[in-house]
Protein backbone atom coordinates (compact mmCIF):
# COMPACT_ATOMS: atom_id res chain seq x y z
CA UNK A 1 0.00 0.00 0.00
CA UNK A 2 1.11 3.20 -0.79
CA UNK A 3 1.91 5.86 1.68
CA UNK A 4 -1.22 8.15 0.47
CA UNK A 5 -3.56 5.56 1.30
CA UNK A 6 -1.65 4.64 4.24
CA UNK A 7 -1.71 7.95 5.81
CA UNK A 8 -5.12 8.33 4.64
CA UNK A 9 -6.68 5.21 6.23
CA UNK A 10 -4.72 6.68 8.84
CA UNK A 11 -6.83 9.49 9.60
CA UNK A 12 -9.92 8.04 8.76
CA UNK A 13 -9.11 5.22 11.86
CA UNK A 14 -8.26 8.46 14.25
CA UNK A 15 -9.61 7.38 18.15
CA UNK A 16 -9.94 3.95 17.21
CA UNK A 17 -7.79 1.03 16.59
CA UNK A 18 -8.93 -1.16 13.91
CA UNK A 19 -8.21 -4.42 13.13
CA UNK A 20 -7.04 -3.52 9.67
CA UNK A 21 -4.64 -1.05 10.95
CA UNK A 22 -3.08 -3.21 13.53
CA UNK A 23 -2.48 -6.52 11.07
CA UNK A 24 -0.60 -3.84 8.41
CA UNK A 25 1.36 -2.62 11.43
CA UNK A 26 2.19 -5.90 12.51
CA UNK A 27 3.50 -7.22 8.58
CA UNK A 28 5.63 -3.88 8.78
CA UNK A 29 7.40 -4.86 11.86
CA UNK A 30 7.91 -8.53 11.12
CA UNK A 31 9.46 -6.86 7.40
CA UNK A 32 11.77 -4.87 10.78
CA UNK A 33 15.71 -5.83 10.37
CA UNK A 34 16.23 -8.07 13.29
CA UNK A 35 18.09 -6.99 16.50
CA UNK A 36 21.31 -9.28 16.12
CA UNK A 37 20.39 -12.65 16.85
CA UNK A 38 23.95 -12.52 19.62
CA UNK A 39 21.83 -9.62 21.38
CA UNK A 40 18.64 -11.95 21.70
CA UNK A 41 20.39 -14.99 22.45
CA UNK A 42 22.46 -13.40 25.54
CA UNK A 43 18.95 -11.77 26.48
CA UNK A 44 17.52 -14.65 26.29
CA UNK A 45 19.99 -16.70 28.38
CA UNK A 46 18.66 -14.30 31.15
CA UNK A 47 15.87 -17.06 31.31
CA UNK A 48 18.56 -19.79 32.34
CA UNK A 49 19.00 -20.51 35.78
CA UNK A 50 22.48 -21.53 35.15
CA UNK A 51 24.36 -20.43 32.26
CA UNK A 52 27.99 -20.49 31.70
CA UNK A 53 31.16 -18.23 30.69
CA UNK A 54 31.17 -20.46 27.73
CA UNK A 55 27.98 -20.29 26.76
CA UNK A 56 27.90 -16.61 26.96
CA UNK A 57 32.24 -16.38 24.99
CA UNK A 58 30.39 -18.47 22.38
CA UNK A 59 27.45 -16.42 22.13
CA UNK A 60 29.12 -13.27 21.43
CA UNK A 61 31.50 -14.87 19.72
CA UNK A 62 29.01 -15.83 16.88
CA UNK A 63 28.55 -12.76 15.88
CA UNK A 64 32.23 -11.11 14.80
CA UNK A 65 30.42 -7.16 14.97
CA UNK A 66 29.31 -7.40 18.01
CA UNK A 67 32.17 -9.34 19.49
CA UNK A 68 34.72 -6.45 18.15
CA UNK A 69 32.48 -3.77 19.87
CA UNK A 70 32.18 -5.58 23.14
CA UNK A 71 35.85 -5.93 23.15
CA UNK A 72 36.55 -2.38 22.37
CA UNK A 73 34.12 -1.44 24.80
CA UNK A 74 35.71 -3.90 27.59
CA UNK A 75 38.93 -1.92 26.81
CA UNK A 76 37.06 1.58 27.97
CA UNK A 77 38.18 3.11 30.74
CA UNK A 78 34.76 2.64 32.24
CA UNK A 79 35.11 -0.64 33.31
CA UNK A 80 38.04 -0.37 35.00
CA UNK A 81 40.44 -3.37 33.54
CA UNK A 82 43.92 -3.38 33.85
CA UNK A 83 45.75 -4.48 31.05
CA UNK A 84 44.27 -5.35 27.24
CA UNK A 85 41.29 -7.50 27.08
CA UNK A 86 41.94 -9.55 23.93
CA UNK A 87 39.47 -12.07 23.61
CA UNK A 88 35.85 -12.31 24.51
CA UNK A 89 36.57 -14.85 26.90
CA UNK A 90 39.07 -12.89 28.98
CA UNK A 91 36.44 -10.21 28.70
CA UNK A 92 33.15 -12.31 29.70
CA UNK A 93 35.67 -13.74 32.33
CA UNK A 94 36.40 -10.27 33.91
CA UNK A 95 33.45 -8.76 33.62
CA UNK A 96 31.01 -11.32 34.32
CA UNK A 97 27.87 -12.87 32.91
CA UNK A 98 25.29 -10.14 33.48
CA UNK A 99 27.33 -6.94 32.42
CA UNK A 100 28.63 -8.98 29.49
CA UNK A 101 24.88 -9.62 28.55
CA UNK A 102 23.82 -5.93 29.45
CA UNK A 103 26.78 -4.42 27.43
CA UNK A 104 26.28 -7.09 24.29
CA UNK A 105 22.37 -5.37 24.34
CA UNK A 106 23.81 -2.44 24.29
CA UNK A 107 25.20 -2.90 21.26
CA UNK A 108 22.82 -5.00 19.26
CA UNK A 109 20.09 -2.37 19.90
CA UNK A 110 22.13 0.48 18.76
CA UNK A 111 22.46 -1.24 15.78
CA UNK A 112 19.40 -2.32 15.00
CA UNK A 113 18.50 2.03 15.45
CA UNK A 114 21.18 1.82 12.51
CA UNK A 115 21.02 5.24 10.58
CA UNK A 116 18.03 6.62 12.08
CA UNK A 117 20.70 7.42 14.78
CA UNK A 118 21.16 10.51 13.10
CA UNK A 119 18.03 11.94 13.71
CA UNK A 120 17.53 14.10 16.95
CA UNK A 121 14.61 12.58 17.78
CA UNK A 122 16.11 9.05 17.91
CA UNK A 123 18.97 10.54 19.83
CA UNK A 124 16.61 11.74 22.80
CA UNK A 125 15.18 8.12 22.48
CA UNK A 126 18.35 6.21 22.88
CA UNK A 127 19.92 8.60 25.43
CA UNK A 128 16.18 8.18 27.59
CA UNK A 129 17.19 3.96 27.40
CA UNK A 130 20.39 4.84 28.21
CA UNK A 131 19.52 6.85 31.35
CA UNK A 132 16.96 4.78 32.50
CA UNK A 133 19.07 2.00 32.16
CA UNK A 134 21.47 3.73 34.32
CA UNK A 135 18.58 4.79 36.49
CA UNK A 136 17.47 1.03 37.01
CA UNK A 137 20.91 -0.11 37.66
CA UNK A 138 21.41 2.52 40.31
CA UNK A 139 18.06 1.62 42.20
CA UNK A 140 19.62 -1.58 42.10
CA UNK A 141 22.64 -1.01 43.59
CA UNK A 142 21.21 0.94 46.61
CA UNK A 143 17.89 -1.35 47.02
CA UNK A 144 18.99 -4.81 46.09
CA UNK A 145 18.57 -6.76 42.72
CA UNK A 146 21.36 -7.88 39.94
CA UNK A 147 22.29 -4.21 38.46
CA UNK A 148 23.10 -5.57 35.71
CA UNK A 149 19.50 -7.23 35.15
CA UNK A 150 18.16 -3.91 35.86
CA UNK A 151 20.32 -2.41 33.64
CA UNK A 152 18.94 -4.26 30.67
CA UNK A 153 15.25 -4.59 31.49
CA UNK A 154 16.04 -0.85 31.74
CA UNK A 155 17.42 -0.71 28.42
CA UNK A 156 14.67 -2.91 26.66
CA UNK A 157 11.48 -0.67 27.92
CA UNK A 158 11.19 1.22 24.98
CA UNK A 159 11.86 -1.62 22.57
CA UNK A 160 8.48 -0.99 21.39
CA UNK A 161 9.55 2.56 20.53
CA UNK A 162 12.39 1.47 18.41
CA UNK A 163 10.27 -0.78 16.29
CA UNK A 164 8.23 2.23 15.85
CA UNK A 165 11.36 4.07 14.91
CA UNK A 166 12.77 1.53 12.40
CA UNK A 167 8.81 0.75 11.15
CA UNK A 168 8.36 4.36 10.41
CA UNK A 169 11.47 5.98 10.07
CA UNK A 170 9.85 9.77 9.16
CA UNK A 171 6.77 9.53 10.53
CA UNK A 172 7.45 8.60 14.12
CA UNK A 173 10.42 11.09 14.88
CA UNK A 174 8.83 13.97 13.46
CA UNK A 175 5.77 13.01 15.44
CA UNK A 176 7.93 12.61 19.08
CA UNK A 177 9.04 16.16 17.66
CA UNK A 178 5.97 17.36 17.65
CA UNK A 179 4.39 15.87 20.39
CA UNK A 180 4.79 17.79 23.49
CA UNK A 181 3.09 15.36 25.96
CA UNK A 182 4.20 12.25 27.58
CA UNK A 183 2.43 9.72 29.78
CA UNK A 184 -0.77 8.20 29.18
CA UNK A 185 -1.64 11.14 26.66
CA UNK A 186 0.92 10.34 24.81
CA UNK A 187 0.12 6.72 24.08
CA UNK A 188 -3.07 7.55 22.84
CA UNK A 189 -1.69 9.65 20.38
CA UNK A 190 0.53 6.98 19.06
CA UNK A 191 -2.28 4.94 18.71
CA UNK A 192 -4.39 7.62 16.69
CA UNK A 193 -1.49 7.71 14.20
CA UNK A 194 0.15 4.43 14.10
CA UNK A 195 -2.17 2.30 15.30
CA UNK A 196 -0.95 0.53 18.38
CA UNK A 197 1.17 2.30 21.14
CA UNK A 198 5.11 2.17 22.30
CA UNK A 199 4.05 -0.08 24.76
CA UNK A 200 1.76 -2.71 22.98
CA UNK A 201 4.62 -2.89 19.77
CA UNK A 202 7.28 -3.34 22.92
CA UNK A 203 5.21 -6.27 24.57
CA UNK A 204 4.55 -7.50 21.02
CA UNK A 205 8.08 -7.18 19.99
CA UNK A 206 9.59 -8.70 22.70
CA UNK A 207 7.06 -12.01 22.29
CA UNK A 208 8.36 -11.89 18.85
CA UNK A 209 12.02 -12.09 19.60
CA UNK A 210 11.16 -14.54 22.57
CA UNK A 211 12.73 -12.34 25.48
CA UNK A 212 11.79 -13.79 29.19
CA UNK A 213 8.29 -12.54 30.38
CA UNK A 214 9.58 -9.90 32.31
CA UNK A 215 11.10 -7.69 29.52
CA UNK A 216 8.07 -8.70 28.07
CA UNK A 217 5.99 -6.80 31.08
CA UNK A 218 8.19 -4.32 31.06
CA UNK A 219 8.29 -3.40 27.69
CA UNK A 220 4.35 -3.58 27.78
CA UNK A 221 3.60 -2.03 31.31
CA UNK A 222 6.14 0.72 32.34
CA UNK A 223 3.22 3.61 31.86
CA UNK A 224 0.53 0.97 33.51
CA UNK A 225 0.63 2.68 36.92
CA UNK A 226 -1.03 -0.23 38.39
CA UNK A 227 0.72 -3.38 36.90
CA UNK A 228 2.45 -5.45 39.14
CA UNK A 229 4.88 -8.35 38.02
CA UNK A 230 6.65 -11.20 39.52
CA UNK A 231 9.25 -9.31 41.47
CA UNK A 232 9.78 -5.85 41.61
CA UNK A 233 11.62 -4.89 37.97
CA UNK A 234 8.75 -3.84 36.50
CA UNK A 235 7.86 -1.15 39.51
CA UNK A 236 11.66 -0.01 39.27
CA UNK A 237 11.98 0.56 35.83
CA UNK A 238 8.68 2.07 35.47
CA UNK A 239 10.16 4.56 38.14
CA UNK A 240 13.65 4.57 36.26
CA UNK A 241 11.98 5.90 33.28
CA UNK A 242 10.21 8.87 35.32
CA UNK A 243 13.37 9.60 36.86
CA UNK A 244 15.25 9.64 33.71
CA UNK A 245 12.75 12.20 32.29
CA UNK A 246 12.80 14.15 35.71
CA UNK A 247 16.71 14.09 35.70
CA UNK A 248 16.36 15.61 32.02
CA UNK A 249 16.87 12.60 29.45
CA UNK A 250 12.90 13.15 28.02
CA UNK A 251 12.02 12.36 24.88
CA UNK A 252 9.07 14.49 24.36
CA UNK A 253 9.86 18.02 25.75
CA UNK A 254 6.85 19.24 27.80
CA UNK A 255 5.34 22.93 27.52
CA UNK A 256 7.21 25.05 30.48
CA UNK A 257 8.77 21.70 31.88
CA UNK A 258 10.77 22.50 34.99
CA UNK A 259 13.63 19.86 35.63
CA UNK A 260 14.23 18.40 39.29
CA UNK A 261 10.57 19.31 40.30
CA UNK A 262 9.77 18.09 44.34
CA UNK A 263 6.65 17.08 44.00
CA UNK A 264 7.13 14.76 40.69
CA UNK A 265 10.27 13.26 42.21
CA UNK A 266 7.88 12.69 45.27
CA UNK A 267 5.15 10.93 42.93
CA UNK A 268 7.73 8.80 41.00
CA UNK A 269 8.96 7.74 44.19
CA UNK A 270 5.22 6.11 44.89
CA UNK A 271 5.85 3.82 42.56
CA UNK A 272 7.98 2.11 44.87
CA UNK A 273 7.06 0.16 48.07
CA UNK A 274 7.15 2.37 50.83
CA UNK A 275 9.81 0.75 52.68
CA UNK A 276 11.89 1.63 49.61
CA UNK A 277 11.11 5.67 49.18
CA UNK A 278 12.93 6.78 51.90
CA UNK A 279 16.33 5.08 50.39
CA UNK A 280 16.20 6.44 47.16
CA UNK A 281 14.49 10.35 47.99
CA UNK A 282 17.18 10.59 50.72
CA UNK A 283 20.15 9.22 47.71
CA UNK A 284 18.81 11.15 44.97
CA UNK A 285 21.43 13.63 44.65
CA UNK A 286 24.08 11.08 44.31
CA UNK A 287 22.18 8.94 42.38
CA UNK A 288 21.47 11.42 39.34
CA UNK A 289 25.13 12.23 39.93
CA UNK A 290 25.83 8.46 39.24
CA UNK A 291 23.57 8.23 36.46
CA UNK A 292 24.56 11.23 34.27
CA UNK A 293 28.45 10.01 35.05
CA UNK A 294 27.49 6.11 33.27
CA UNK A 295 25.03 8.13 31.05
CA UNK A 296 28.37 9.74 29.51
CA UNK A 297 30.69 6.82 30.06
CA UNK A 298 28.13 4.39 27.60
CA UNK A 299 27.72 7.61 25.23
CA UNK A 300 31.95 8.04 25.05
CA UNK A 301 31.96 3.71 24.01
CA UNK A 302 29.82 4.55 20.37
CA UNK A 303 32.42 7.70 19.87
CA UNK A 304 34.28 7.25 16.76
CA UNK B 1 -4.57 39.70 -7.03
CA UNK B 2 -6.78 37.91 -9.37
CA UNK B 3 -8.10 34.82 -8.40
CA UNK B 4 -6.47 31.87 -10.01
CA UNK B 5 -7.35 29.68 -12.53
CA UNK B 6 -8.00 26.20 -10.89
CA UNK B 7 -8.25 23.03 -12.38
CA UNK B 8 -12.05 21.97 -12.40
CA UNK B 9 -12.17 18.56 -10.16
CA UNK B 10 -11.98 15.38 -10.82
CA UNK B 11 -14.62 13.18 -11.87
CA UNK B 12 -14.15 10.75 -9.38
CA UNK B 13 -14.54 11.97 -5.80
CA UNK B 14 -11.64 13.61 -3.99
CA UNK B 15 -8.85 11.82 -1.80
CA UNK B 16 -10.67 12.87 1.51
CA UNK B 17 -10.03 11.74 5.10
CA UNK B 18 -12.98 12.53 7.14
CA UNK B 19 -12.08 12.44 10.02
CA UNK B 20 -14.85 12.78 13.38
CA UNK B 21 -13.65 13.74 16.97
CA UNK B 22 -12.88 10.82 19.43
CA UNK B 23 -15.77 10.30 21.65
CA UNK B 24 -13.15 11.22 24.32
CA UNK B 25 -10.80 14.33 24.02
CA UNK B 26 -8.85 14.41 27.01
CA UNK B 27 -9.30 16.54 29.58
CA UNK B 28 -6.85 19.11 28.51
CA UNK B 29 -7.74 18.96 24.82
CA UNK B 30 -11.36 19.25 25.43
CA UNK B 31 -10.69 22.59 27.42
CA UNK B 32 -9.25 24.35 24.89
CA UNK B 33 -11.17 23.05 21.66
CA UNK B 34 -14.19 24.31 20.37
CA UNK B 35 -16.82 22.13 18.23
CA UNK B 36 -15.20 23.14 14.64
CA UNK B 37 -15.12 21.63 11.02
CA UNK B 38 -11.34 22.12 9.85
CA UNK B 39 -10.01 21.28 6.37
CA UNK B 40 -6.29 20.65 6.64
CA UNK B 41 -4.79 20.50 2.58
CA UNK B 42 -1.41 19.50 3.38
CA UNK B 43 0.69 17.37 0.23
CA UNK B 44 3.01 15.98 2.67
CA UNK B 45 0.67 12.57 3.71
CA UNK B 46 2.99 12.51 6.99
CA UNK B 47 2.45 15.93 8.29
CA UNK B 48 -1.33 15.48 7.04
CA UNK B 49 -1.55 12.39 9.26
CA UNK B 50 0.76 14.01 11.92
CA UNK B 51 -1.65 17.12 12.20
CA UNK B 52 -4.85 15.39 11.74
CA UNK B 53 -4.22 12.89 14.67
CA UNK B 54 -2.90 15.97 16.73
CA UNK B 55 -6.21 18.06 16.04
CA UNK B 56 -8.79 15.29 16.23
CA UNK B 57 -7.50 14.18 19.63
CA UNK B 58 -7.96 17.61 20.33
CA UNK B 59 -11.56 17.15 19.62
CA UNK B 60 -11.98 18.70 16.07
CA UNK B 61 -13.68 17.50 12.85
CA UNK B 62 -10.92 17.68 10.44
CA UNK B 63 -11.57 17.13 6.32
CA UNK B 64 -7.67 16.00 5.55
CA UNK B 65 -6.86 16.82 1.47
CA UNK B 66 -3.66 16.48 -0.35
CA UNK B 67 -4.33 19.61 -2.56
CA UNK B 68 -6.64 22.36 -3.58
CA UNK B 69 -8.87 20.75 -6.14
CA UNK B 70 -9.70 18.41 -3.87
CA UNK B 71 -10.38 21.33 -1.18
CA UNK B 72 -12.25 23.17 -3.23
CA UNK B 73 -14.36 20.01 -4.32
CA UNK B 74 -14.92 19.26 -0.43
CA UNK B 75 -16.03 22.94 0.25
CA UNK B 76 -18.46 22.45 -2.78
CA UNK B 77 -19.34 18.93 -1.44
CA UNK B 78 -20.20 20.53 2.33
CA UNK B 79 -21.70 23.88 1.12
CA UNK B 80 -18.79 25.53 2.11
CA UNK B 81 -19.28 24.79 5.97
CA UNK B 82 -16.35 24.83 7.21
CA UNK B 83 -14.48 26.85 10.14
CA UNK B 84 -10.85 26.83 9.79
CA UNK B 85 -8.97 26.39 6.61
CA UNK B 86 -5.38 24.99 7.24
CA UNK B 87 -3.37 25.07 4.37
CA UNK B 88 -0.02 24.57 3.56
CA UNK B 89 1.71 27.49 1.37
CA UNK B 90 3.63 25.32 -1.66
CA UNK B 91 0.76 22.98 -2.61
CA UNK B 92 1.07 20.88 -6.02
CA UNK B 93 -0.45 22.57 -9.04
CA UNK B 94 -2.00 25.35 -6.93
CA UNK B 95 0.08 26.82 -4.02
CA UNK B 96 -1.97 27.56 -0.94
CA UNK B 97 -2.43 31.45 -0.94
CA UNK B 98 -4.26 31.02 -4.36
CA UNK B 99 -6.86 28.38 -2.71
CA UNK B 100 -7.02 31.12 -0.26
CA UNK B 101 -8.09 33.85 -2.38
CA UNK B 102 -10.47 31.68 -4.86
CA UNK B 103 -11.96 30.55 -1.29
CA UNK B 104 -12.00 34.16 -0.24
CA UNK B 105 -14.30 35.09 -3.74
CA UNK B 106 -17.49 33.30 -2.28
CA UNK B 107 -16.51 33.26 1.42
CA UNK B 108 -14.29 36.80 2.43
CA UNK B 109 -14.44 35.87 6.45
CA UNK B 110 -12.66 32.84 5.72
CA UNK B 111 -10.59 32.14 8.67
CA UNK B 112 -7.04 30.91 7.53
CA UNK B 113 -3.86 29.03 8.66
CA UNK B 114 -1.05 28.61 6.54
CA UNK B 115 1.34 26.39 7.91
CA UNK B 116 4.98 26.69 5.83
CA UNK B 117 7.90 24.79 5.42
CA UNK B 118 11.08 26.51 6.03
CA UNK B 119 13.10 29.30 5.09
CA UNK B 120 13.23 28.59 1.21
CA UNK B 121 9.62 29.71 1.44
CA UNK B 122 8.63 33.31 0.92
CA UNK B 123 5.18 34.53 2.51
CA UNK B 124 3.64 36.44 -0.79
CA UNK B 125 1.68 39.27 -0.26
CA UNK B 126 -1.91 37.99 -1.11
CA UNK B 127 -1.48 35.55 1.89
CA UNK B 128 -2.78 38.03 4.55
CA UNK B 129 -6.28 39.30 5.10
CA UNK B 130 -8.93 38.89 7.77
CA UNK B 131 -8.79 36.05 10.41
CA UNK B 132 -5.10 34.66 8.81
CA UNK B 133 -2.35 33.64 10.69
CA UNK B 134 0.75 32.11 9.79
CA UNK B 135 3.01 29.73 11.45
CA UNK B 136 6.40 27.77 9.94
CA UNK B 137 7.55 23.98 10.22
CA UNK B 138 8.55 22.29 12.29
CA UNK B 139 5.76 23.02 14.44
CA UNK B 140 4.53 21.68 18.11
CA UNK B 141 1.04 20.05 18.82
CA UNK B 142 0.44 22.74 21.12
CA UNK B 143 1.90 25.65 18.83
CA UNK B 144 -0.02 23.93 16.21
CA UNK B 145 -3.14 23.75 18.61
CA UNK B 146 -2.79 27.48 20.31
CA UNK B 147 -3.01 29.11 16.81
CA UNK B 148 -6.21 26.84 15.60
CA UNK B 149 -7.76 27.87 19.07
CA UNK B 150 -6.65 31.55 18.31
CA UNK B 151 -8.16 31.87 14.89
CA UNK B 152 -11.80 29.88 16.42
CA UNK B 153 -11.80 32.64 19.46
CA UNK B 154 -14.54 35.18 19.08
CA UNK B 155 -12.14 38.03 19.52
CA UNK B 156 -8.67 36.38 17.92
CA UNK B 157 -6.91 39.96 17.83
CA UNK B 158 -5.27 41.39 20.27
CA UNK B 159 -3.94 38.69 21.32
CA UNK B 160 -0.57 37.69 22.73
CA UNK B 161 0.49 35.87 19.52
CA UNK B 162 1.42 37.47 16.18
CA UNK B 163 -0.69 38.73 13.75
CA UNK B 164 0.00 37.85 10.34
CA UNK B 165 -0.95 41.39 8.90
CA UNK B 166 2.16 42.83 10.56
CA UNK B 167 4.49 40.35 8.92
CA UNK B 168 3.23 41.15 5.18
CA UNK B 169 2.87 44.93 5.48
Amino acid sequence: MDINGHATDLAAGVGRVTPTAKTRLLRRNCELPPIPAVAVNLLGLLAQEEVSLGDVARAISADVTIAAEVLRAANTAYYGIRGEVTSISHATTLLGVSRIRALAATIGLRRYLGQALRLPAVQRCWRHNIATASTAEQIALRLGGSPADAYTAGLLHDIGRMALIVAHPKQYPAFLDAADVRGLELLELERNLLGMDHCEAGQWFAQQLLLPQVFQDVAGHHHNADAVGPGDMLPRVAAACQLADWMGYWVTPLPGDTDHDPAALERIAQRLPLAQRATLLGEVADLVADVGEQVRATESMFES
Amino acid sequence: MSAPSLRRGPAVPPRVAVTPAPRRATAAAAATAVAATLLLVEDDPEIRALFTGFLAHAGYDVVAVADAADALLVLRDRHDHVDLLITDVVLPHVDGPSLVAAVRERHPDVRVLYVSGFEVETEPAAAGGPATRHVRKPITRSELLAEVAALLAPAAPGSRRREVASEFD
